[in-house]
């Protein structure tokens, strides 16, 4: 009966735990990205932009 | 040191054309299947108009919706999109890597290996191979060779991730990490099998644990393999469309974490209000609102990415479909938490509602984005120009109206039939409309779901005629760059200490570790728990004060060192999985069960039960009355308390066939007990014959019934050869079939198919292809035939004795029966219900 009680009762925890570790993790990216420096988010924001050595450039876009 | 490098253009050129020939396929059986929820004859009887009756059959094995909606849902997800996803990844991620893709052998490989593994689904599908589950009905021989496949995709990518001449990885290549990790990780646990023969198999999860399995590989299938790769698209293809960079890095670091780590939680809001325990039930629902967040971030990620540039929204094709594209991904992703509240869920679920979303999301999210990239990356591909902007607007204009069309039908045609199903009529005691009325009522929103798939599909002609005459117009171009050469020691320098061991990270790691320790610890314990794990949290906040450079550089470091990024990824996808599915396998288990246990099939059943499986039919019939009381007032049986589906009833059903979508009704108590006098055969709800003629002719029994008719079920014998090993397997998979040799199971399937079709003389039903047959002769004839072993499994459904505790403490089975128990329902054990 212990037994049960143990695993029902613990199973009831999980979502709110779930919710901490994700909480957790959701404050640590947050601080970091907004505590990136200007000019390295700018550089990595340009990324998909530098292959430009690419002439055939047709009109789409 | 610069160098020149010529990009591998030929295989994103390939994958693009084989994207779109597998597009028109994928949604030409899908109209196909829209109108066969209209008109029954399109099942088959309609090529006897176009043969002149040459052809004559009320229904063709594989033109079946059962058999031809897997075929749909597989085109469209592995075929269509998946060969969008490559084509995009391929181009993108040399351009992002500044390096050709490292091998081009595993390029061919992985492009001819998924071409053949497509046309292999496409044989198998509707030749009723199938393993039963959605989207992984695909048979165990395919599913190794998907994997293979995948991993070679996988070499390539993390071999031209190691050879990249850019030290950091941009967001996209972060989503396609996550992509080619998690649904590695989610293909291989939900598609574990044991073969009975070359073309079957047993899948090793059953009842509720294998329904678990199947929708956090379901509802994950959406989300890494429609959604993230999709998404790393979007940050790659809109600035280079718009010549702009991402609205906000941050935003999008945020978007990735976020995302990865709450999309693989929300699985079990596809079984919101069934037996599933609550727990999992809350879990699902609070992580699918939580969605809501990280979606719209990024979805006005990318819109903003277009400030500035919205004037070209009017003249450029490719910034119309991307915007319009990445809407779409904002209002499904804001539908589904919606529809993930248990109250909403309530409505919708087993409606066309969900069908309607789910088809928000593919035409509009999946399908615009990739009609976008099409447009983008022909003209560069061919290096020419695009044909017809003209033809490409056309294109644009019939898709919105074809999607808007297709997804308010459903809206009205879920929402109408699931309010009507649920009225309760005047008295309070009954349920006011049968199932068939419900369905005649949303017949109109059929056919304008069956006229916007079809202006949909035209949209796509148009796109495949458009990219083709440019192809035609010019000459295929593998872009050539002069790149800086990057050395070693600039890239994938940090080490897996650094990576993961780092000074304050590691000590919040252990934090919540003791935090979670806390919930679990008997008293006093706990607090210590809590203790360190505050004290661990004011080290890390020392830790960070002395040296805040190195903590805040970790996440720069981190993406320049593509694996410890991508074990990362993996430990946050990892976590969600483990938590929903180990609880349920660990405690889910016959001996755990108290209350009703589900009754073993005989073998006669067990094959029936194969061919329900085969002929697809939990794509329209579910088997799992909800914890509702219109549901328990409809399908429920009279006089019997809490009679909705309890978990212990399918414990032994490898797969689960719980279903989605109710096109017909739930068939969970279709069954019965054991008839007067019968060794084996059982009379439900309705008498063999009844099953007979309708199998034969829905529309005889159930006037109106868009179902199928299946004659071959008529012909065809029951492969009675093949069910001693399939015995021998499902005992392996811990099911308790009692010791029986092959002569012992072929008698037995001998006795019952002799009562059931004894039965069906004594009801003068007639064979179609033999009408002049009765007697012993038609008995004799109509036991080996398949239809008889249907109709066993199917007076089979729902058959379960009651069983009890014997005292020891053992875990239970988390399943509300427990809870009803404890509430104060004090019926005998032992108690047999049918």
């Amino acid at each position: 009966m212990f037994k049960r009680v143990f695993v029902e009762d613990w199973a009831q925890f999980v979502p709110f735990i779930s919710f901490f570790i994700f909480f957790t993790v959701f404050v640590f990216v947050t601080i970091r990205a907004m505590r990136l420096g200007k000019a390295e988010r700018a550089r990595l924001a340009s990324l998909p932009l530098e292959d430009h050595s690419d002439h055939s450039n047709p009109q789409s876009s | 040191m610069t160098s020149s490098i010529t990009y591998d253009d030929k295989s994103v050129r390939r994958f693009m054309i084989a994207s779109i020939f597998w597009g028109i396929i994928g949604m030409l059986v899908g109209v196909v299947i829209a109108t066969q929820l209209s008109w029954w004859q399109m099942n088959g009887k309609f090529l006897e108009a176009l043969t002149f009756g040459a052809i004559k059959a009320d229904g063709i094995s594989f033109l079946t919706f059962g058999r031809l909606r897997p075929l749909h849902t597989n085109a469209v997800i592995f075929a269509f999109v998946g060969n969008m996803m490559f084509a995009g990844i391929y181009y993108s991620t040399q351009r992002l890597c500044k390096a050709r893709t490292a091998s081009d052998l595993l390029s061919n490989i992985h492009f001819w290996g998924w071409q053949l593994i497509i046309v292999a689904a496409a044989i198998t599908l509707p030749a009723g191979f199938t393993r039963g589950k959605e989207y992984a009905e695909l048979i165990w021989p395919i599913n190794i060779a998907v994997v293979l496949i995948w991993v070679v995709f996988a070499i390539n990518f993390f071999w031209t991730l190691a050879k990249r001449n850019e030290p950091s990885l941009y967001v996209a290549l972060w989503f396609y990490i996550a992509t080619i990790v998690t649904v590695a990780m989610l293909y291989i646990v939900n598609h574990l099998s044991l073969p009975t023969s070359f073309t079957h198999s047993y899948p090793i999860f059953g009842g509720l644990q294998d329904g678990l399995v199947q929708w956090w590989y379901g509802h994950n299938a959406v989300a890494f393999f429609l959604t993230t790769p999709i998404l790393g698209i979007m940050y790659y293809f809109l600035p280079k469309a718009a010549n702009r960079p991402v609205y906000s890095y941050r935003l999008s670091i945020i978007h990735f974490w976020s995302l990865v780590f709450i999309y693989i939680w929300a699985g079990p809001h596809h079984l919101l209000n069934t037996a599933l325990p609550q727990w999992l039930q809350y879990l699902g629902m609070f992580f699918s609102l939580m969605l809501w967040a990280p979606s719209w971030g990024g979805m006005l990620n990318g819109l903003l990415t277009l400030r500035g540039a919205w004037d070209t929204l009017r003249t450029d094709p490719v910034i119309k479909f991307f915007a319009a594209g990445v809407t779409f991904y904002g209002m499904a992703t804001f539908e589904g938490p919606l529809l993930a509240i248990t109250k909403v869920n309530a409505l919708s679920h087993y409606t066309d509602w969900t069908v309607g979303h789910v088809h928000s999301g593919a035409l509009g999210w999946n399908g615009l984005m990739a009609a976008g990239m099409f447009y983008w990356m022909a003209p560069r591909l061919w290096k020419t120009q695009l044909w017809s902007k003209a033809l490409a607007n056309m294109h644009f204009w019939i898709a919105l109206t074809g999607i808007l069309l297709y997804v308010v039908a459903l809206w009205c045609a879920g929402i109408m039939q699931g309010l009507m199903l649920g009225e309760v009529a005047p008295g309070g005691t009954t349920l006011k409309y049968e199932f068939l009325e419900t369905l005649e009522s949303i017949q109109i929103f059929y056919i304008l779901r069956s006229i916007g798939g079809t202006l949909y599909l035209i949209g796509f002609i148009l796109c495949a005629f458009n990219i083709w005459k440019t192809a035609r117009s010019g000459q295929t171009h593998d872009e050539t760059v002069q790149v800086t050469l990057l050395e070693k020691k600039q890239k994938d320098g940090m080490s897996w200490g650094e990576s993961l061991l780092n000074d304050p990270l590691a000590h919040i790691f252990v934090a919540m570790a003791f935090v979670i320790l806390w919930f679990f610890l008997p008293p006093h314990a706990d607090k210590a728990a809590l203790l360190v794990s505050i004290l661990l949290g004011i080290k890390a906040y020392t830790a960070f004060k002395a040296d805040k450079e190195k903590w805040t550089n970790w996440h720069e470091r981190l993406i320049e060192n593509y694996l410890p990024f991508t074990v990362l990824v993996f430990v946050a996808v990892a976590i969600g999985g483990a938590v929903q599915i180990i609880p349920s396998l660990i405690v889910n288990r016959e001996k755990n069960i108290e209350g009703r246990l589900q009754e073993l099939y005989t073998p006669l059943e067990l094959a029936g039960r194969d061919i329900y499986v085969s002929e697809g039919c939990y794509n329209c019939h579910s088997q799992m009355i909800r914890t509702l009381v219109p549901e328990v007032m409809r399908y429920g049986r009279a006089g019997i308390a809490d009679d909705y589906s309890h978990l212990g009833e399918s414990l032994f059903d490898h797969p689960y066939q719980w279903g989605s979508k109710r096109t017909g009704p739930d068939i969970a108590r279709e069954g019965g007990p054991l008839a007067t006098g019968a060794k084996f055969m059982r009379v439900g709800k309705r008498g063999n014959d009844w099953h007979f003629n309708h199998f034969l002719n829905p529309r005889q029994t159930s006037p109106g019934s868009n179902m199928p008719s299946y004659p071959w079920l008529f012909e065809k014998d029951t492969d009675v050869k093949a069910l001693p090993g399939k015995i021998a397997v499902q005992a392996k998979l811990g099911i308790p079939w009692p010791a029986m040799n092959q002569h012992e199971i072929r008698d037995a399937v001998e006795t019952q198919a002799q009562e059931i079709a004894q039965s069906l003389v004594d009801a003068k039903v007639y064979l179609p292809s033999k009408p002049d047959l009765q007697g012993d002769a038609l008995r004799n004839e109509l036991k080996d035939k398949q239809v008889v072993a249907l109709i066993a499994y199917m007076q089979k459904l729902g058959a379960y004795r009651e069983v009890g505790k014997d005292g020891k403490t053992l875990p239970s089975a988390l399943d509300p029966d427990s809870h009803r128990r404890a509430a104060g329902d004090t019926r005998p054990a032992g108690t047999t219900n049918l």
